[in-house]
């Protein structure tokens, strides 16, 4: 009996999971209520959480803002080309994004450097020329330092674990971000780990869907 | 044969079949210096490729790929690297000394700088770089930790080579 208990448990669990996939990623992040006035009466409107306007030089010292994403939807990450730790296996993580979705015009990578003083616009471009990219699907961008931070703390940090918590301990995380046409967070990946990049291959085709149409 | 038992059969040979292909390839790449071995080298040798395939996960393999493939123009190969094999006494002191410049392997130009790994000992580089040097097609034997003391005093001041 209790087997049996344990057994449809799990079987319902599959079947959730499983719905859950192929129906509609989450939206992310905390969604702010404002209050408006409609007709003379006071509503309550919950605004979801988007990526704030940001505007920087990107490796053909070309600016790249949200304009330059509209219509599109893109993976963000944040690395630097001098970092010895994890910035080549999530390069090469995002190598595999990049080859898998050739031809797919409706996705861009957008990589920012968190140490854009000594990543200019020359350092970039020759990091992306050597790793063979093409700045019409992939963006290294640089700037200033403070807004850099200020952007990726308060745009895409939306998963506020305690050790992510010191300063730049989210931005060189590894974490890969899954943003939406309407510059919202759909989804947090551990760049540095392939099988959770084969899922965030696998909801961008989830997330493209939705476009569809 | 009942099918049941067939299909053991069948698979019993398949997994024989994958055991003896997995030994032939493993034989082959302990080739002559291998054979010529005498029982307590090849010891050492084996504990040096355990040891040393760890310690090259921990420093080395973010870099240069679990596999030593390297990552498109920015960060050389060293399976089959010609630059690596060459000479490996200058392998042993950048690996522990950093390197930065222009270096061409296999015929692509690569130009990055590398970190130093000061805090490993003599022993831990040669674990290292006998693992590097006898994986993924590469073939050396045994660099021991002797042979890297000595490498090291013999280092060019210049951190690029
Ligand atoms: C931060 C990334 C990084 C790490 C970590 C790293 N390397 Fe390198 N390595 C490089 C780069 C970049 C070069 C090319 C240097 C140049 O262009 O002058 C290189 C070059 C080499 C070379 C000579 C070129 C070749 O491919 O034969 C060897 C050998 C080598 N590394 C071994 C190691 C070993 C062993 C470790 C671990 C102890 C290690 N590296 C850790 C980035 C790294």
């Amino acid at each position: 009996m209790r087997v049996c208990n344990l057994l449809i448990g799990v079987m319902m669990l599959l079947v959730v999971s499983c719905t859950q996939s192929v129906e509609r990623l989450p939206v992310m992040g905390r969604s702010q209520l404002v209050e408006r006035e409609v007709n003379g009466k006071t509503v309550l409107d919950t605004i979801p959480h988007t990526i704030a306007d940001f505007k920087f030089l990107n490796q053909d010292s070309s600016w790249v803002t949200n304009q330059t994403l509209e219509g599109k939807i893109y993976v963000a990450d944040f690395f630097f080309t001098s970092c010895p730790s994890i910035c080549p296996i999530m390069k090469s993580q995002l190598i595999r994004i990049y080859k898998e979705f050739e031809g797919e015009d409706d996705l861009r990578l957008v990589s920012y450097s968190i140490d854009p003083q000594f990543d200019t616009v020359g350092v970039l471009r020759e990091y992306a020329q050597r790793l063979g990219v093409s700045s019409d699907r992939w963006h290294f961008l640089t700037g200033d330092q403070d807004e850099i931070y200020e952007l990726g703390e308060s745009s895409y940090m939306v998963t506020a674990a305690e050790d992510e918590s010191a300063p730049g301990g989210f931005l060189h995380s590894g974490a890969f971000l899954l943003i939406d046409k309407e510059r919202r967070v759909r989804g947090v990946y551990d760049g540095t780990v392939e099988e959770q990049v084969n899922t965030l291959m696998g909801d961008i085709r989830v997330l493209l869907k939705e476009y569809v149409n | 044969m009942s099918i049941k038992s067939r299909l053991i059969y069948f698979s019993l040979l398949l997994f024989s079949g994958t055991l003896l292909f997995g030994c032939s390839s493993n034989t082959k790449e302990k080739s002559d210096f291998y054979e010529a071995m005498d029982h307590r080298t090849r010891t050492r040798f084996r504990q040096y490729m355990i040891l040393g395939k760890g310690l090259y996960q921990q420093h080395c393999a973010n870099c240069h790929g679990q596999e030593g493939e390297g990552l498109e123009r920015l960060i050389p190969p060293l399976a089959k690297s010609d630059y690596l094999m060459a000479e490996i006494d200058r392998a042993v002191c950048q690996i522990t000394n950093g390197m930065k410049g222009e270096i061409v392997v296999n015929g692509v130009t690569y130009n990055q700088e590398m970190p130093a790994n000061k805090e490993l000992r003599a022993l831990e580089i040669a674990e290292i770089t006998t693992y590097i040097a006898n994986s993924w097609g590469n073939q050396r034997g045994l660099i021991s930790s002797k042979n890297v003391q000595e490498f090291l005093r013999n280092c060019t001041e210049s951190p690029s080579y």
